[in-house]
């Protein structure tokens, strides 16, 4: 089963880049940086993004522009704290945005300055996240539309193959892929673009 | 097949994450993902960082939510306890029986000899490859009957959304009729669509020919770029660029493109693909125009935006999403 970007077959194994020093830095050092430094403080992100641009459309397409340029750079050297470095490498983006449409909201605008002390906004608490995760698993796992929950959890669960859940759900393997596509997208937004402590009990 | 088509709207982040699902869903499903394959997923990564970064974060969700597993694993030491958890989940998917219904439809249909229908459910989509080597990619709530054991190659659209990649044979062509309409391939990529009170068809590629068989009106070659739009008793045929049409195959991915749409107009098209209905009341409203790309079955997020960008009020009555100035 090849599962994770570490195995052997996984995509950019061995592509390496050229760093300053001299040093060599692959992509898959990038890689496992961007999952473990990065994806976690989405919400975080997501957050900034939703108090500091009024077009709710844009923002899936401003997450996607800041991973990328945080990305790249990350390639040519990565970064000693995440954090400050995506963060400020979100506000240059929605500042050279806003400088370049034609159209800017007027709000928009007035909360440019509301930008800087935006950054310190908390992001989720890690250790709160290690304690909580199963049960965030299961409450995100719940939140799927049933075909998609169930074609999810015959896959990660019980580690069947598309044939094989296809024939257990009686639907052919394109649909069993629609399904495994919906969840594994909607599993995405809400472990990392939501925060993790909505409903903690106390 | 619909490279040209993929690459005109991939400009999108949500696009670029939809074939980032894609890839990681396809090799999920796979029990040998050959080298080919990951050699045709590391191109596509090494394409751009938008699409490495995308498909990380998808990744990292998969492999996130392994640890689900670990929670059932003491009860998988024993067989029977597995097999007994295999059941339940046979019970679930029983309770699902149309969708059961529509996926034996498509393993079957080869060996009918008469017209064998074809339905996906709302939300749903199918693609499926004939037995001439033609190609039907089916949109949510479609119907379709496929006979290709007679003289022509016969389909007929009874209701929904299809996109057709035809394998040009001209001994025997391929006719796919719609109600009275006829579109006869030339050689062709066609999306045909059929709306209340009439039906749309679209050319991406080549030559089709429409008609009407219970109209005196002319049949109309269609070129690349046309959209024709056909009632009872008339036809109308409009060229437009082809990168616009492509959008309208945005479905494929997932996505539903507005361009200048009136909110009336994206609202119905949300409600094609199932969910939670959503309606516009109230003067003025309905006329509104709405740019963007959407998630199908993003009823609510579609709501959202309607709230923030025209400052709609949101009510929810009967499960019903109404929107409202």
């Amino acid at each position: 089963m090849l599962q994770g970007m570490a195995d052997n077959t996984g995509p950019g194994f061995g592509d390496a880049y050229p760093r300053k020093q001299g040093a060599l830095i692959t992509a898959s050092d990038v890689d496992a940086w961007f999952e473990r430094e990065i994806l976690p403080l989405e919400a975080a992100l997501m957050h900034f993004l939703q108090h500091n641009w009024r077009n709710k459309s844009d923002i899936a397409d401003l997450r996607q522009d800041i991973y990328v340029r945080v990305y790249e750079a990350a390639l040519k050297e990565i970064p000693q704290a995440a954090k400050p470095f995506l963060f400020t490498t979100a506000r240059n983006l929605l500042i050279s945005r806003m400088r370049r449409e034609q159209v800017v909201p007027i709000e928009a605008v007035s909360d440019v300055e509301a930008l800087e002390t935006a950054i310190d906004e908390p992001g989720p608490d890690r250790a709160a996240i290690a304690r909580d995760e199963l049960r965030r698993l299961q409450t995100a796992v719940d939140k799927l539309p049933p075909r998609a929950r169930e074609a999810f959890m015959l896959r990660q669960v019980d580690g069947l193959s598309g044939a094989e859940i296809a024939q257990r759900m009686g639907v052919a393997e394109v649909t069993v892929k629609f399904h495994l596509k919906e969840a594994s997208r909607i599993l995405a937004n809400l472990l990392y673009g939501e925060p993790a402590d909505v409903k903690r009990p106390q | 097949m619909s490279e040209g088509f993929e690459r005109a709207i991939s400009a999108d982040a949500m696009t670029i994450e939809d074939m980032a699902a894609d890839w990681s869903a396809m090799r999920r499903m796979s029990k040998s993902w050959s080298a080919e394959r990951q050699a045709e997923l590391e191109e596509w990564l090494a394409r751009s960082p938008a699409h490495r970064v995308a498909y990380l974060r998808i990744e990292a969700t998969w492999r996130r939510t392994e640890r689900l597993a670990a929670l059932r694993e003491p009860m998988r030491k024993t067989p029977s306890a597995a097999s007994v958890k295999r059941i339940a989940w046979r019970h679930l998917a029983a309770a699902f029986g149309l969708v059961l219904l529509a996926g034996i439809a498509a393993e079957s249909y080869f060996s009918q000899p008469r017209g064998q229908l074809i339905e996906t459910p709302r939300g749903g989509q199918e693609r499926l490859l004939l037995a001439d080597g033609s190609q039907v990619e089916l949109n949510t709530d479609t119907a379709i009957r496929v006979n290709l054991s007679g003289q022509a190659r016969a389909v007929e659209l009874v209701r929904g959304e299809a996109f057709f990649q035809v394998k040009h044979d001209a001994s025997r062509p391929f006719v796919v009729t719609a109600g009275s309409h006829k579109v006869t391939d030339l050689g062709t990529k066609f999306l045909m669509r059929m709306a209340p009170q009439s039906l749309h068809v679209m050319l991406m590629e080549g030559k089709a020919q429409l008609e009407n068989d219970s109209s005196r009106e002319k049949a109309v070659v269609l070129s690349p770029g046309d959209v024709a739009v056909a009632t009872a008793e008339t036809m109308r045929v409009t060229r437009k660029p082809i990168h616009d049409l492509s959008e309208s195959l945005a479905w494929q991915h997932g996505a539903i493109i507005f361009r200048n749409e009136r909110l009336a107009d994206a609202v119905a098209e949300f409600n094609r693909y199932g969910g939670r209905p959503l309606a516009v009341t109230g003067e003025g409203a309905a006329d509104l125009k709405i740019n963007g790309t959407f998630q199908t079955g993003g009823a609510e997020d579609f709501a959202g935006i309607a709230h923030e960008i025209f400052g709609l009020h949101i009510k929810r009555e009967n499960g019903n999403i109404v929107l409202s100035r």
